[in-house]
């Protein structure tokens, strides 16, 4: 049953413009793969909880990186609003993951992996990189983000 | 009252006017009775009545005349000057009368008697007789002026003189009048008097004899004849000598004459004798009389005849003494009491009293002769009051009294008053005796007879007094009693036969004549029945006494009960010594003063080889010094000592033991023995070896397993910490070995695995460790590296020999390849967990990038580090800048309805993100030091919470949830006890710890161990989440909590899945069973808490009462609150 995904290879698709943020994005992209590849049908708490304790550290992390700098350049109030409105949805569900584990509940392979797939595809590939777009251009009094 | 006229009306006194005249007869009557005033000599109040009533009729009568004259003679002189003479009466009366004061009243009486009686003759006869003219006349029909001419005429010029005349004759015929009768009345009463006081002389009691100087008698009375028996003419001109008994001594008659020739009176008492002979006794006062010159004429002897008192006097006198020394001599006190007083008192008294005198004891009351309190506590003043009033009314009264002497000191007496009349006077007799003496004894005696009944009762053995003759039990005492289990009253007139067990009497008997009859001690091993059946044995002692003259046995018994029980577990003890452990006992000194036969076989020592040596003869040497200081410490500290040591033999063989050291201590705690067990475990350590080694490697290649690992990894990274070397951690997994297992099987995959363990183990030094962890996946240890070329030639190696074809059974030869992963510590400075993650990422990325390689871990591009390390700076940072926030959560009864505590829900208040739930940050922190730094905040901030609710008033338990990690830091307890300190006015026992239930049974006895350092704080605890940790009954035993809160999952689901239901009801059970409280958490409707509280669950939390609130909003919330009536929701 292992390895029946396949392995997210980083690649343009991805990539935001903004180093930093892509950066940490490519520790989700490597939570996601390494997930693909140790969890099987029966597998244990222990890994589940390693899982989602990383996801719970990412989305602290990267959220407020992200957060920060929308905050410090000003980006635009209501994409502002979509963009947070995203990230809390994202936590939320890994909060209800980690409430679920105390619960002894544990979630699919499956489903942690198509919600993971899923917030690649809808949040880093859309709403980030319209907040890297905007951040990548220059600003007069402030240049350029690298 | 004799009266006189000393101014008779005269007819020649009328005016010839009726009315005049009469008032003018009534004058004249007052002017004789002030006359017969002033002749009888009467008082002065009588006097102004006299002047008052003349004034008073002197002024009617004017007016009555002046009428008259008014209305004959309006206005006319003659009319003026009457009237002018009535008022010179007036005045001269009122003068006469203000001179009593100055003047005799003789002398005012005389002066006014003549003012009178001229005022009334110059009046009456001219002034009145002249104006009665000219109204008579005008009457007749004359004119004023006619008349007042006839009136003229009438009244001769002579007639003026003749009045003078009258007047003056008058005058002197009323002082004349006046004397003479003053002195008539003296002389009457002269005569009265002398009348009297003949009859007294004569009529006297008294002998009255009258001699002349000469002493010649010249006068007795009545009584004198009467006592002599002389008549009057026998005695008259005798000399009283006539009477002369001879009996009184001459002295006496010497000292009367000498008296009297002095001229003074003598009084004494003579011897006489009467006519008849017979002897009398008189008093007599004999006086000399003198005559007006001054001579004494006459002797006045005045005499009572005393005999009979004389006698009465001797015979009281008599009785006086008999009486007196009576009463003096009585050994008793006895005083004389009047009213509450006494009056008198013996000797006795006094001594007993310690009271000086009868003058100090007169005055004295019983109280003042009394404690405050008598001995029954009643006050002295009420009962002696009692007493004397019952002594007064009834005659007598007996008591006993406490008394107390002057000097203060106390006893105890009896009492009788009695009362009889003295001289018409009630008194009582005291009678006091001083019964201290026979009280003592008394008391004595009640108190040596209860010392020996008392030490008969006590006795702890049971003594039985029997009838010799009959067998019957005379006497016993308690402990027989007790002994029987029968009542004393059941015992005594029982036979003694009841004493034994049944049938056995006899053979006793027999026993006991035998035991009284040699006169051996002790009549041993024998019983007696107890009421419930019990055969109790007991030692016997039996005496024969002689009692009142009948003999009797007295039988002691002692019950032996507990020596049998104690000779009993000798015996177990000594068999139980003599086991297959080796047993040795010192005593304090530690010299061998015993050792078993076990002890002998396993030392090879006998006893007399050991005893009196001190054990260390039996050390091998292979301790040190401080090896056995400590086990001595221990010993001495805690009393007993456990562990394994290696002895020696005789034979000179080293040997382990498994030995416990247990001191032995009195009474006093003072150590008297040493206890050593001693158990040979040779044969067992050598199976100890094997479970360990069992234990620590895998049962299939014998390599170390995870747990070995775990002790290697932990040395191995302190040594390197220490020599400054790397240590490589390795992960191999083996490449295809799934396909292998598939293909050929799991023998040929087990002999796979054991082929390559082998062939890592020849490629890495002896000090390194190469370890399974389980299926395909190996770990090696690699000390002493330099570098990272060190560590990786070993690592080609080991990728070499994988790939080397391995031959397994039928020499059938299998490829496969080895993916691996490592990580160098110290660079990287993880701890063991971590490294082996490490090493395990870098084998998966050596997997990822096409296996049958190494790869080693960057630290640098590890992303999931940076993400973790990353978040957690994050929340330090938020913890820094106090972003941190403590939600309150009430906690409402189901009972009374209302709010009785809240939980603290900590929430992270981000500037940007909002805020942020604990399920997204808590979990992060599980492992790390900055749960500890955050859990320490919640506690205190939860503190100033519960001060903030002090300062408003508010009584509430703030509950605040802490971590298994948090509490089991070593100074949690002290940290905790620090902060309740910093926050005194908050009661700890406001503050509760919530822990949650599985995190409480990781480590069950330390968690237990802390909940009671806590608690001993006055902190409450709550046990949270509960029903999800599977606490066994004996766990929540041991969990000293106040509260146990049922998680939420099941309250949510309990209306809708009966599982949730039985789990709600039995958490509340559990809860009522061990006397905790219950607290719902996740009440989200009111449904729920209606069936929460039916099913007995004490406290609700929940959205249903309110969501989490900031602590700055409870305050205003909880005034609000109020519980809807759950009655509807049912």
């Amino acid at each position: 049953m292992k390895n029946d995904c396949q392995a997210i290879v980083w690649n343009d698709s991805l990539v935001t413009g903004v180093q930093v943020i892509d950066k940490q994005h490519q520790i989700l992209v490597d939570m996601l793969n390494e997930a693909n590849n140790r969890l099987t049908e029966r597998s244990g708490r222990e890994v589940f909880e390693e899982i989602v304790h990383d996801l719970l550290s990412y989305a602290l992390y990267h959220f407020d990186t992200e957060e920060a700098l929308m905050v410090t350049h000003h980006y635009d109030q209501s994409l502002q609003q979509i963009h947070f409105q995203e990230h809390r949805n994202f936590s939320r569900t890994v909060a209800q993951l980690q409430q679920d584990l105390q619960q002894n509940k544990l979630i699919s392979r499956d489903e942690l992996l198509g919600f993971l797939n899923g917030w690649l595809v809808n949040h880093i590939m859309k709403t980030d990189k319209q907040l890297g777009s905007f951040l990548c251009q220059p600003v007069a009094d402030e240049g350029a983000i690298s | 009252m004799n009266s006189i006229d000393i101014f008779p009306w005269n007819d020649n006194f009328n005016t010839g006017i009726e009315i005049v005249d009469q008032q003018h007869q009534r004058l004249v009557l007052l002017l004789n009775r002030l006359a017969s005033h002033l002749a009888f000599q009467t008082d002065l109040p009588a006097l102004d009545d006299i002047f008052d009533e003349l004034a008073a009729y002197a002024v009617y009568h004017f007016q009555s005349e002046e009428a008259i004259w008014h209305a004959f003679l309006p206005a006319d002189v003659l009319e003026a000057e009457h009237k002018a003479g009535h008022e010179d009466f007036v005045k001269t009366i009122e003068q006469l009368k203000n001179q009593q004061g100055t003047q005799s009243v003789e002398r005012v009486i005389e002066e006014l008697l003549a003012y009178l009686a001229r005022w009334l003759a110059s009046h009456i006869l001219e002034n009145d007789r002249h104006m009665a003219l000219i109204v008579q006349g005008m009457q007749a029909g004359a004119s004023a002026e006619q008349a007042k001419i006839d009136a003229k005429l009438a009244i001769d010029c002579n007639l003026k003189v003749l009045i003078d005349i009258i007047l003056s004759s008058y005058s002197s015929l009323t002082r004349n009048t006046l004397q003479m009768m003053r002195e008539l009345v003296a002389h009457k009463r002269d005569l009265e008097f002398l009348r009297k006081l003949s009859l007294a002389v004569d009529q006297s009691p008294s002998s009255i004899i009258i001699t002349d100087i000469n002493a010649n008698i010249e006068f007795v009375n009545d009584s004198f004849l009467k006592v002599t028996g002389y008549s009057r003419a026998e005695v008259i001109g005798q000399n009283p000598r006539i009477l002369k008994s001879g009996q009184t001594p001459d002295a006496i008659y010497k000292a009367m004459w000498e008296t009297l020739s002095a001229g003074e009176v003598w009084e004494g008492e003579l011897i006489n004798k009467r006519k008849d002979g017979s002897l009398y006794t008189e008093h007599a006062i004999i006086s000399p009389i003198f005559q007006a010159e001054g001579n004494p004429s006459h002797f006045l002897a005045i005499k009572e005849d005393i005999t009979a008192r004389k006698q009465a006097e001797i015979a009281l006198k008599q009785s006086e003494e008999k009486f007196r020394s009576i009463f003096e001599y009585s050994n008793d006190a006895l005083m004389f009491m009047k009213g509450d007083c006494y009056v008198d008192g013996n000797s006795s008294s006094l001594a007993m009293f310690g009271v000086e005198s009868v003058e100090a004891l007169k005055g004295l009351t019983p109280v003042d002769l009394s404690p405050t309190f008598q001995s029954d506590g009643s006050l002295s003043v009420t009962l002696a009051k009692g007493q004397i009033d019952k002594a007064y009314s009834d005659g007598f009264s007996r008591f006993d009294w406490l008394h107390r002497r002057k000097d203060g000191e106390e006893f105890a007496a009896e009492v009788g008053l009695y009362a009889f009349k003295l001289q018409n006077e009630t008194v009582l007799l005291a009678n006091v005796r001083d019964i201290s003496e026979r009280k003592r004894a008394e008391k004595q005696l009640a108190e040596s007879e209860y010392k020996y009944h008392s030490l008969i009762d006590l006795a702890g053995d049971a003594i039985f007094i029997i009838d010799a003759a009959t067998g019957l039990i005379i006497d016993c005492n308690r402990s027989a009693s007790n002994l029987l289990g029968r009542a004393k009253s059941d015992i005594i007139n029982s036979s003694q036969t009841t004493l034994h067990p049944d049938n056995q009497f006899e053979h006793y008997q027999r026993l006991i004549n035998e035991h009284i009859v040699s006169g051996k001690a002790i009549a041993e091993d024998m019983s007696v029945q107890h009421q419930d059946g019990r055969i109790i044995p007991v030692d016997i002692t039996a005496t024969m006494i002689e009692l009142g003259g009948n003999p009797v046995i007295l039988g002691v018994f002692r019950d032996i009960t507990k020596r049998k029980q104690v000779e009993d577990e000798m015996r177990i003890a000594a068999t139980a010594f003599d086991t297959q452990q080796g047993m040795l006992i010192t005593n304090a000194n530690r010299e061998i003063v015993r050792i078993n036969k076990t002890f002998t076989e396993i030392s090879g020592y006998s006893a007399n080889e050991l005893l009196g040596n001190n054990p260390r003869i039996l050390s091998s040497g292979l301790h040190d010094a401080d090896f056995y200081a400590d086990m001595w410490r221990s010993i001495n500290a805690s009393g007993v000592w456990q562990g394994e040591i290696w002895d020696r033999r005789k034979s000179g063989e080293v040997y382990p033991v498994n030995l416990t050291v247990t001191a032995v201590r009195d009474k006093q705690n003072n150590i008297t023995n040493y206890v050593a067990t001693h158990s040979d475990i040779t044969q067992l350590k050598q199976h100890q070896v094997e479970i360990e080694h069992i234990a620590y490697h895998d049962p299939l290649t014998q390599l170390p397993n995870r747990r070995l690992l775990a002790d290697r990894m932990g040395l191995a990274l302190s040594r390197a910490k220490r020599t400054n070397e790397s240590v490589a951690i390795v992960c191999i997994d083996l490449d295809g070995f799934k396909e292998v297992n598939d293909t050929f099987g799991h023998d040929a995959g087990d002999q796979l695995l054991i082929e390559a363990a082998h062939r890592m183990q020849h490629c890495v030094r002896t000090e390194d460790t190469v370890s399974r962890l389980g299926g395909d996946e190996f770990v090696l240890l690699l000390g002493g590296i330099s570098n990272r070329d060190d560590c990786e030639v070993t690592l080609r190696r080991v990728l070499g020999e994988m790939t080397k074809p391995f031959n397994i059974g039928d020499t059938r030869s299998i490829c496969i390849s080895g993916s691996i992963g490592y990580t160098l510590f110290p660079e990287d400075t993880a701890d063991a967990d971590t490294l082996l993650r490490h090493a395990d990422h870098a084998m998966y990325g050596a997997k990822q990038s096409g296996k049958n390689r190494f790869h080693r871990f960057d630290l640098k591009q590890d992303n999931r580090v940076t993400a973790n390390w990353g978040a957690l700076t994050l929340i330090e940072k938020a913890l820094e800048n106090g972003e941190f926030r403590l939600f309150i959560q009430p906690k409402v009864s189901l009972l009374s309805g209302q709010v009785v505590g809240a939980e603290a829900l900590i929430r992270w208040q981000h500037p940007i993100r909002g805020l942020v739930y604990p399920v997204e940050f808590l979990a992060l922190l599980e492992k790390h030091e900055l749960s500890i730094k955050l859990g320490h905040w919640v506690i205190c901030e939860g503190m100033r919470i519960l001060h903030g609710w002090v300062e408003q008033g508010i009584d509430l338990t703030l509950s605040v949830n802490v971590s298994a990690r948090q509490l089991r830091e070593s100074d949690f307890s002290s940290k905790l006890a620090a902060t309740l300190q910093e926050f005194q006015s908050v009661p700890p026992r406001q503050l509760e710890i919530e822990i949650v239930e599985s995190a409480a049974l990781d480590d069950i006895s330390k968690v237990s161990t802390l909940i009671m350092a806590c608690r001993a704080l006055g902190v409450r605890f709550s046990l949270d989440d509960f029903g999800t940790g599977y606490s066994s009954l004996t766990y929540l035993n041991r969990l000293a909590v106040d509260t146990l809160k049922i998680d939420q999952t099941f309250v949510r689901d309990m209306l809708d899945d009966d599982n949730a239901l039985a789990i709600v009801r039995g958490v509340i059970g559990l809860a009522r069973a061990f006397n905790n409280e219950t607290v719902a958490e996740g009440v989200e409707t009111w449904p729920q808490a209606a069936k929460l509280k039916a099913m007995g669950c004490g406290i609700i939390q929940g959205y249903a009462v309110a969501k989490p609130m900031p602590a700055e909003n409870f305050p205003a919330w909880l005034t609000q609150f109020q519980m809807p009536d759950l009655k509807d929701y049912l």
